[in-house]
């Protein structure tokens, strides 16, 4: 399918863009049609070319703040969105944040605490052990760190009858020639677990490369440094460029072995387990599956809860709750009044000076609507223009040329991107701030005396 | 009598600085119901009328006083009003520009029929009149009555306001 034909069909569901880019098309048809008054306004915008950009570029920077914020917010809503079929869950400490559970609720959780006939398995699972460490025990520094998933190397992706299988967001959209270097690395990583992968932004910022060994002093494990750590990849840039993997039986025979040299166990020994993932078909088998799980007796110390991914990240936001709301209402709408000051200003200047021309203009016969249309017209094309191309700016930049922003600390979310609907924002906002902005002056000039103007002249 | 019948032309030409003299010509006529094909017929046969056809796609800053003051006329006369109302035509240009654009304003009057009020405060441009009133402080104080010749000797210095 051509692009056209999906931003035609994405316009044919959605009544709102059908609305939307049927608009806009009146609006371009009434242009060509009318083109001299428009002639007429651009020339009007251009007498005075400082002002006008100065007034594009301010609206165009509140268009582009407020575009990346309901971008976010837009993200945000994307996130704690419920899907309905191939939900992912996640199984973490009920009453604890970091989430430590022992290593061995590994196994039941991973089968969703399938215990009797009747109960039912996640399709897929996933393990996660946090460890963070530094290369430089003595002088950690945020580039010298280095924070690994511990887990099972072919959960990270795998090939199932030639079809690519991973519980990693966004593994199977890299590039067949990447996926083929993982695979293999992820092999050798099940062979080896010292072996480990790196992402490229990280390996950058350690200024190590692959097929170097290296030693990692943990921060989370005490006394725990694994050594001869060999790099055999690294992640392509983005939205795991910063993270990194390891085979989860490295960490656990660093534990093993601490016990045998200290004579106990680790401090942190049994609260290794920070995250199981499932992959559930629908709705009803998460329900069920995690119905099993809560109720187990298998899991009381320390109890643990499942969630869907999105409820996770809903409950997450819970505590910023109150911040969110004041930058989507108070905060959007001070952006929104500020961007239509800033036009307000520039349109009355333009007025002020202007007011022997609309009296010339309503000698000749135009009407005090056509004054008004024609500032209107003026504060909408910079409006609209401004806010349509920074927009548009945004969408290409952040989403084509840099392909989404990579979030590095909260790699199970894809990478923010500005959403196509953007360029309605844009244009949305434009209009909206330019008509608030613009209708004082309008009116002002709609209002001119003639007699007044020409007895000041003369 | 109705709008389009009357036109003004001001003493200070209140051209549009950004439009052309072609754009300033067509300006009263976007708002009558003409195609574009009759509107470029008017616009040229005015700048024509006035001697400006070879400068219609010049600005009025790149114009003179006295072409400014032609394209002001030319953008009264483009509707084909029945009255034209000059303030002070004359009243910002030099004597030789006064006495073309006085010599212009004659000429629509007697080749294309037009009526021509004049307000003045210039002797000289009041000298080309048929018919001269003579107002102070808003009222009608004298006439004076031409036989169809330049009034030279009718003439008396306007009353200053």
């Amino acid at each position: 399918m051509t692009p056209l034909e999906r931003t035609l069909l994405s316009l044919a569901d959605d009544p709102l863009r059908l609305a939307g880019a049927s608009a806009v098309l009146i609006a371009l048809t009434a242009m060509v049609y009318y083109h001299k008054p428009l002639v007429f306004i651009l020339k009007s915008l251009a007498r005075n070319k400082v002002r006008t950009v100065l007034t594009a570029l301010a609206t165009g920077l509140f268009v582009f703040v407020v575009t990346l914020v309901w971008s976010v917010l837009w993200f945000l809503d994307l996130a704690t969105q419920e899907k309905k079929k191939d939900l992912k869950a996640i199984v973490t400490d009920r009453w604890q944040i970091p989430s430590q559970m022992p290593f061995e609720y590994a196994g039941p959780l991973s089968e969703g605490a399938y215990s009797k006939p009747g109960d039912i398995r996640p399709t897929d699972s996933m393990t996660w052990q946090f460890f963070g460490g530094t290369l430089e025990k003595e002088k950690p520094t945020r580039e010298n760190l280095v924070f690994f998933f511990c887990m099972e190397p072919s959960k990270v992706m795998r090939r199932e009858n030639g079809k690519v299988v991973s519980m990693m967001e966004g593994i199977d959209q890299l590039e067949p020639a990447d996926l083929d270097r993982l695979e293999k690395g992820l092999k050798m990583m099940e062979e080896d677990p010292r072996r480990v992968i790196i992402g490229a932004d990280r390996l950058k910022a350690l200024n190590k490369r692959v097929g170097e060994t290296i030693s990692v002093y943990s921060f989370n494990y005490q006394d725990i440094t694994l050594d001869d750590v060999e790099i055999i990849g690294a992640f392509p840039p983005g939205q795991y460029g910063q993270n990194a993997v390891m085979n989860r039986e490295r960490l656990n025979k660093a534990l093993e072995a601490y016990k045998i040299q200290y004579g106990k166990p680790h401090p942190m020994a049994e609260k290794t387990l920070n995250l199981v993932w499932l992959k559930v078909p629908d709705t009803e088998a998460y329900n069920k599956i995690a119905g099993q799980i809560e109720k187990s007796p298998r899991f009381t110390a320390p109890y643990v809860k499942c969630e869907t991914i999105s409820s996770g990240v809903g409950a997450f936001l819970d505590a910023y709750s109150d911040l969110l709301w004041i930058v989507r209402y108070p905060g959007v709408i001070a952006m929104v009044a500020c961007m239509s000051l800033v036009i307000s200003v520039a349109i009355s200047i333009s007025v002020r000076e202007r007011r022997t021309e609309m009296a010339v203009l309503k000698v000749l016969g135009y009407g005090p609507n056509h004054i008004l249309g024609l500032v209107l017209g003026e504060a909408l094309l910079l409006g609209c223009g401004s806010g349509l191309f920074t927009a548009t700016f945004a969408y290409v930049v952040v989403t084509h040329l840099m392909g989404g922003i990579p979030l590095p600390f909260f790699a199970w979310f894809p990478p923010f991107k500005v959403p196509i609907d953007a360029l309605w924002w844009g244009l949305g906002l434009g209009a909206g701030t330019a008509l608030a902005g613009s209708f004082v002056p309008a009116w002002s000039a709609r209002s001119v005396k003639v007699s007044e103007v020409f007895a000041k002249i003369s | 009598m109705a709008d389009e019948a009357r036109r003004l032309v001001f003493q200070f030409y209140h051209l549009l600085p950004v439009l052309t003299a072609y754009e300033n010509v067509e300006l009263p006529l976007l708002l009558l119901p003409l195609s574009a094909d009759e509107r470029r017929r008017q616009v040229t046969t005015a700048l024509d009328l006035v001697g400006l056809s070879d400068r219609m796609w010049h600005r009025p800053g790149q114009l003179s006083g006295g072409q400014q003051q032609r394209v002001g006329i030319a953008r009264a006369i483009v509707t084909d009003p029945t009255l034209i109302v000059a303030d002070e035509p004359t009243g910002d240009l030099d004597a030789k520009s006064a006495e073309e654009i006085m010599a212009l304003l004659t000429e629509l009057q007697k080749g294309l029929g037009k009526t021509i009020l004049m307000v003045t405060h210039d002797p000289r441009a009041a000298r080309w009149a048929q018919r001269i009133l003579h107002l102070e402080k808003g009222r009608l104080v004298e006439e004076d009555a031409a036989d169809g010749q330049v009034a030279n000797n009718l003439v008396t210095e306007a009353p200053k306001s």
